[in-house]
């Protein structure tokens, strides 16, 4: 039988937990938002597998819910990051030019000043809805992105296939496709999953600031819960959400790590 | 002194430099109040100001002149020094910064150096006993940390040390309703409070620090000038202090410096968790009391003190280690 691997192990946990936040409404035993001031801090019990808040909401629901939220901000704010990314960094990369030269010096402003201040700043101003949190976190995710990629390009872009695609007398933009693009996909998903962890991070972070989506249960929102709540005993709304929370986070820097040493050796 | 001189010249081209960052991170500035969904003069003067104040403010920021003028007005205003007056506060906004500005240098540089050290400290023992099972430990328990956000550190030091143990205060600067007899309990009751909330940045930091000063030592311990060094028959700790170290902590203290902005993220939470009365807790509290005006003049001061730091910090490491060249 061949050994498990860490690689393997990460990938699947990373689906159940998937599948836990897909299946939320059919996982969760009760509707997070649901208050019930009688049954408040309770312990953990068969009734309530992780204990009740203050508010007398069931923990392990909120958890449930909280993965769901937590993977769609990630997810799609690193989607939307990454993608504006490598358009920015093939066409500065690639082509340099003005445009992609003043796009780099956008990119070293926003890395040159403190990003959670920024995004905190938009978010108040914006409002905190989920659609609002998820793009400004896109929208000031993708520079470092952009820099990684860029450098990629450059090197790539040296390479003798390219230049025996351009002597073939290829487009640019076929160029930029076919040749360049395939070569800088370890780099891209190593982005990706990491800039999936950095918007978890992110969003529980505002959450726990008191910036949430009311709709949207966040495990940020419960660790804020927590802050009173260990203060008369109720270790549970600590405990629980900050595991899962660290599990999310740990699982995606991890497959970072892991995909940039599997795919592409020589960065190893 | 002709060096003098030429450092002196560099100096002056590098803060030329800034210039164009600085009118950035005013621009964005600009963007975020027109970003607002309703009157800007609103925004500006308070949902609960009475309409002459609104027009008044209307007429200070020239907001029914068009946009580029505004524009113009709000970047003289900023290079003026003037950030706009704090509604909850009823001061200039720069006034409220600059009081609470000391509580935040203190505690970021306390929670850098607590990083620093552990993060040097378990690097070096990462890398030198690199075959040995502390090795991997080490490291684990370095990559939890790197994933585990600064709230959850800061919450379980909570639980730990001043609620169940009681062994630190849970937040605060001084004592409550302690009168001090001289200067040195006083500052001894600060050091008390100030304990918890540097440690929780500190464990934050502590993970990257780890993971650099590993690969930086493990580069140096497999460099030819080492292995020389090493068939010399030099005892191992003056291998490790006089050749190793010295060579390995470079790019470490580089980082600490180009941390700093995200420093600032980690002092916001820790600051609100801890109520202590630095920049971090001035933000959320504007947050909390809608005063626009001083959160947005928190965005413009930190982040132009962020940006001039890093700059000054970068010139004395290329001054120190001529290998390390002007980035811009």
């Amino acid at each position: 039988m061949r050994k498990l691997n860490s690689l393997t192990v990460c990938v699947v946990l990373t689906f159940l937990l998937g599948i836990v936040g897909l299946l939320a409404d059919q996982v969760a035993p009760y509707d997070p938002l649901n208050t019930r001031m009688f049954r408040g801090l309770q312990p953990p019990s068969n009734v309530n597998l992780m204990g009740t808040d203050q508010l007398g909401r069931d923990v392990f629901s909120w958890v449930v819910y909280g993965i769901r939220t937590s993977l769609l901000v990630g997810l799609s704010s690193a989607t939307m990051a990454v993608a504006l990314a490598v358009i920015i960094g093939l066409l500065s990369g690639y082509k340099g030019g003005i445009i992609g030269n003043v796009l780099m010096r956008v990119a070293d402003v926003f890395l040159s000043i403190p990003r959670f201040m920024l995004i905190i700043v938009t978010v108040v101003l914006l409002s905190p809805r989920i659609s609002n949190i998820i793009l400004v976190i896109a929208m000031f995710s993708w520079p470092e992105a952009a820099r990684v990629v860029r450098s990629e390009v450059l090197s790539i872009k040296e390479r003798e296939y390219v230049m025996a695609a351009k002597a073939l007398g290829s487009r640019d933009l076929d160029i930029m496709i076919t040749e360049i693009l395939p070569n800088t996909t370890p780099t891209i998903l190593s982005l990706w999953t990491l800039i999936i962890a950095e918007a978890i991070l992110t969003e529980s972070a505002l959450g726990f600031l008191g910036l949430s989506d009311f709709n949207y249960p966040s495990l940020g929102v419960m660790l804020m819960m927590a802050k009173n709540a260990i203060f008369v005993g109720g270790w549970w709304v600590l405990l629980f959400p900050s595991i899962t929370l660290v599990i999310l986070i740990l699982m995606f820097n991890f497959l970072s790590d892991k995909l940039i040493e599997r795919l592409s050796p020589r960065l190893g | 002194m002709r060096e003098l001189i030429s450092v002196f010249y560099r100096f002056s081209i590098r803060l030329l430099l800034l210039i164009p960052v600085v009118l950035a991170v005013i621009t964005i500035g600009f963007v975020l109040m027109k970003l607002f969904p309703g009157d800007p003069a609103v925004l500006l003067a308070g949902e609960a100001a009475s309409p002459q104040y609104i027009e008044r403010i209307r007429e200070i920021y020239g907001l029914d002149k068009p946009v580029w003028e505004q524009y113009l007005l709000y970047l003289e205003r900023v290079m003026m020094l003037d950030l706009g007056y704090s509604l909850s506060y009823k001061r200039p906004v720069l006034d409220v910064i600059l009081t609470r500005l000391p509580y935040t240098v203190i505690l970021a540089i306390s929670g850098l150096s607590i990083g620093l050290i552990l993060g040097l400290f378990l690097g070096i023992i990462s890398a030198w006993y690199r075959k040995k099972l502390i090795s991997p430990i080490i490291n684990s328990i370095a990559f939890i940390f790197y994933s585990t956000p600064v709230y959850v550190i800061g919450q379980f030091l909570i639980y730990y040390f001043a609620i169940t143990y009681r062994v630190f205060p849970v937040g605060g600067v001084v004592t409550i309703g302690v009168e001090h007899r001289n200067f040195y309990t006083y500052v001894l009751d600060v050091l008390w409070h100030l304990t918890l909330p540097s440690l929780t940045l500190g464990l934050v930091f502590m993970a990257s620090y780890v993971k650099l000063t590993r690969s930086s030592f493990l580069e140096v311990i497999s460099s030819s000038y080492f292995l020389a060094a090493r068939s010399m028959g030099l005892r191992n700790s003056t291998l490790l202090f006089k050749h190793a170290l010295r060579n390995a902590i470079i790019p470490v203290i580089t980082l600490a410096g180009v941390q700093l902005g995200m420093l600032i993220g980690g002092v916001i939470i820790t600051e609100s968790m801890f109520s202590w009365p630095g920049i971090g807790q001035l933000t959320m509290e504007a947050v909390s009391t809608r005063d626009y005006p001083l959160l947005l003049g928190i965005f413009i001061f930190t982040s132009i003190a962020v940006v001039v730091i890093n700059a000054i910090v970068d010139f004395i490491y290329s001054i120190i280690d001529p290998r390390i060249k002007d980035r811009w």
